[in-house]
């Protein structure tokens, strides 16, 4: 294993602030999670427990995979910068590890630490299948593709951090991006839906083609696909077929090659 | 420790590297560096002794030249250069949130050391510095002193050849300083050849078989330490400047100077022996006129490198 992972993961580990992190992590879902129950509960004479687990385990996934956008980024933001930052980087560059296993190692370092944060939530997601309404294998996947979905945002951060000489600036260009992808493009897409139906009624191909370039990549879309299919509720693009949830990882899986390959670039430029 | 006929370890051919910013740092130096010796890298800011350090290392790219070690060439090849090369660099960067042994645990590992050579180098390393009763200590807990040290117990545990020290006394008090520089002795000692950069020049004269001048990204000079005084003959154990008597009897000079107990070596048609101070230096002048002998020429040599590298610099005058 790549020894540059074991010492981020021990130095992260090691950072005091870390240990507020998980609270907060831990402290959300239950918090999302009792307010699910609770309006699912209330006002019922006859409780159907299907009904509450589903709803319990759809707030448990997404508020998982929410919090999961939201850290994965600043996990991975200042891992090369800060190297810089700190002196550090010659240290490391004067090592047999090339840019390749130099990033490799502070990718997974910095998903480990989100790792870590995702499988703090699961216990919240397995006990909301109990209750029934969703099958157990649905949360697992959904949780499987949080994981690559932070992976990906991990791998953005990090060749951003490649780029950039200060860690502030490597977080303001992660935050930007993650409000194009997550926030913008969405808000765009859906006026665009608007624009398209205030017209005549879209064509199907006209509908897929919005939805492929503004929301089936969004880092949760291919989750709710899923949960959705799997509950049996239906919106818009979930009677679609597998295709969809396929096309949002591979265009994850490009955009982690793409900031992998950008973190290598950026650890290719000299030290000055 | 004779050099001239050792190997070169490193052969520096006609580097030249310019930066972004337009500057030309480096014009053109060509180097060997024999194994064992001690090589005093000097300069004034900006000289371009620190991108000459990075160059050899890899962590540039020349514009043109090469670096070879070994009939390797290792230019703008860091992870391969890392294999034969330790850069201490400047300024100093260490992982600060680990232990000491963490840190070193984590160099070994990257070098793929492992079970009984790691424990025997990690040992001799530890061993050389000093560094046993900060091993479970952060390395943010230790003085700039013990974190250079550290950092060179991350070279030393490589067993690269060649160390590339950058300014390693930086920011040390005079007894730091002293250990320090008493450690990169100690280097040349176990025959690791070293180049090093400094500004405390004084210490450095005591260290180096070799001097390189630089400035504006050249050499203005590079000559043994001997040519500028004969420090392991004559500098080892004195203090105060040097003065130089040519005479018509050497022999008879000398035998005078040391009857006057001074510390004295002969050279050609005369003798140089040290003095505290003008009043001393006389009155090994008078004892040598004493003898009888001729005495041709009478003057104060340079008092150290500090004042050859200015009169260097300053284009031959003092």
């Amino acid at each position: 294993m790549n020894a540059l992972f074991w010492l981020d993961l021990r130095v992260r580990v090691r950072e005091r602030r870390l240990w507020g992190m998980p609270l907060f992590f831990l402290t959300m879902p239950l918090l999302i999670v009792m307010l699910a129950m609770a309006t699912s509960l209330k006002g019922r004479e006859a409780v159907d427990p299907g009904e509450v687990g589903m709803m319990v385990a759809m707030c448990a996934i997404f508020c998982q995979a929410g919090l999961l956008v939201i850290l994965s980024p600043l996990a991975a933001a200042q891992r090369i910068s800060q190297e810089r930052e700190q002196r550090t980087y010659a240290a490391l560059v004067n090592s047999p590890l090339g840019p390749g296993a130099i990033a490799r190692g502070k990718l997974l370092g910095a998903w480990a630490f989100t790792l870590w944060l995702g499988v703090l939530t699961l216990p919240f997601v397995l006990a909301a299948t109990l209750w029934g309404g969703m099958e157990t294998w649905v949360p697992l996947a959904c949780f499987g593709l949080n994981l690559l979905a932070g992976l990906t945002l991990c791998s953005l951060a990090l060749g951003l951090s490649g780029l950039f000489g200060r860690s502030l600036s490597a977080y303001l260009a992660s935050g930007a991006l993650l409000f194009l992808w997550c926030l913008a493009l969405p808000m765009i897409g859906g006026l665009t839906l608007g624009l398209l139906e205030s017209g005549n009624q879209p064509t199907p191909g006209q509908l897929r083609a919005v939805f492929c370039g503004f929301f089936l990549h969004h880092p949760m879309a291919p989750q709710i696909w899923l949960a959705m299919r799997g509950s049996g509720a239906v919106v818009t693009y979930t009677d679609w077929g597998v295709w969809v949830p396929l096309y949002g990882t591979v265009i994850w899986l490009l955009l982690m090659w793409a900031g992998y390959a950008l973190a290598v670039r950026g650890l290719r430029r000299e030290v000055y | 420790m004779n050099q001239t006929n050792a190997q070169a370890v490193v052969r520096l051919e006609g580097l030249s590297k310019r930066y972004p910013n337009g500057v030309e740092a480096v014009k053109s130096l060509s180097l060997e560096v024999k194994a064992g010796e001690v090589f005093g890298l000097v300069g004034p800011n900006g000289a371009g002794k620190s991108t000459l350090l990075k160059l050899v290392a890899g962590l540039l790219r020349p514009e043109r030249g090469r670096v070879m070690m070994e009939d390797r060439d290792l230019t703008g090849k860091p992870s391969e250069a890392a294999r034969g090369i330790g850069l201490m660099p400047d300024p100093l960067g260490v992982y600060t949130d680990i232990s000491c042994r963490e840190y070193l645990q984590f160099f070994a590992k990257v070098h793929r050391l492992e079970g009984a050579k790691l424990a025997q180098q990690m040992a001799a390393a530890v061993d050389m510095l000093g560094l046993g009763p900060w091993m479970e200590s952060e390395v943010e807990s230790l003085s700039a002193g013990w974190q250079r040290r550290l950092a060179l117990g991350r070279m030393l545990l490589l067993d690269a050849p060649l160390l590339l020290l950058d300014e390693p006394a930086a920011g040390l008090d005079v007894r730091a300083r002293a250990e320090l520089l008493e450690i990169v002795r100690g280097l040349s000692g176990i025959g690791r050849t070293v180049v090093i950069s400094s500004h405390i020049l004084p210490e450095l004269e005591e260290l180096a078989d070799r001097f390189g001048i630089m400035n504006e990204g050249r050499w203005v000079e590079v000559a043994p330490g001997r040519t500028f005084f004969d420090r392991r003959e004559l500098k080892a154990g004195l203090g105060g400047s040097r003065w130089r008597i040519l005479c018509a009897d050497p022999a008879g000079a000398r035998a005078a100077l040391e009857g006057a107990g001074r510390t004295v070596i002969e050279i050609e048609g005369g003798v140089e022996f040290a003095a505290d101070d003008e009043e001393a230096s006389s009155r090994g002048l008078a004892a040598v006129v004493q003898t009888g002998g001729r005495v041709v020429d009478f003057r104060r040599l340079d008092t150290g490198l500090a004042d050859v590298v200015l009169r260097v610099l300053n284009g031959g005058e003092s």
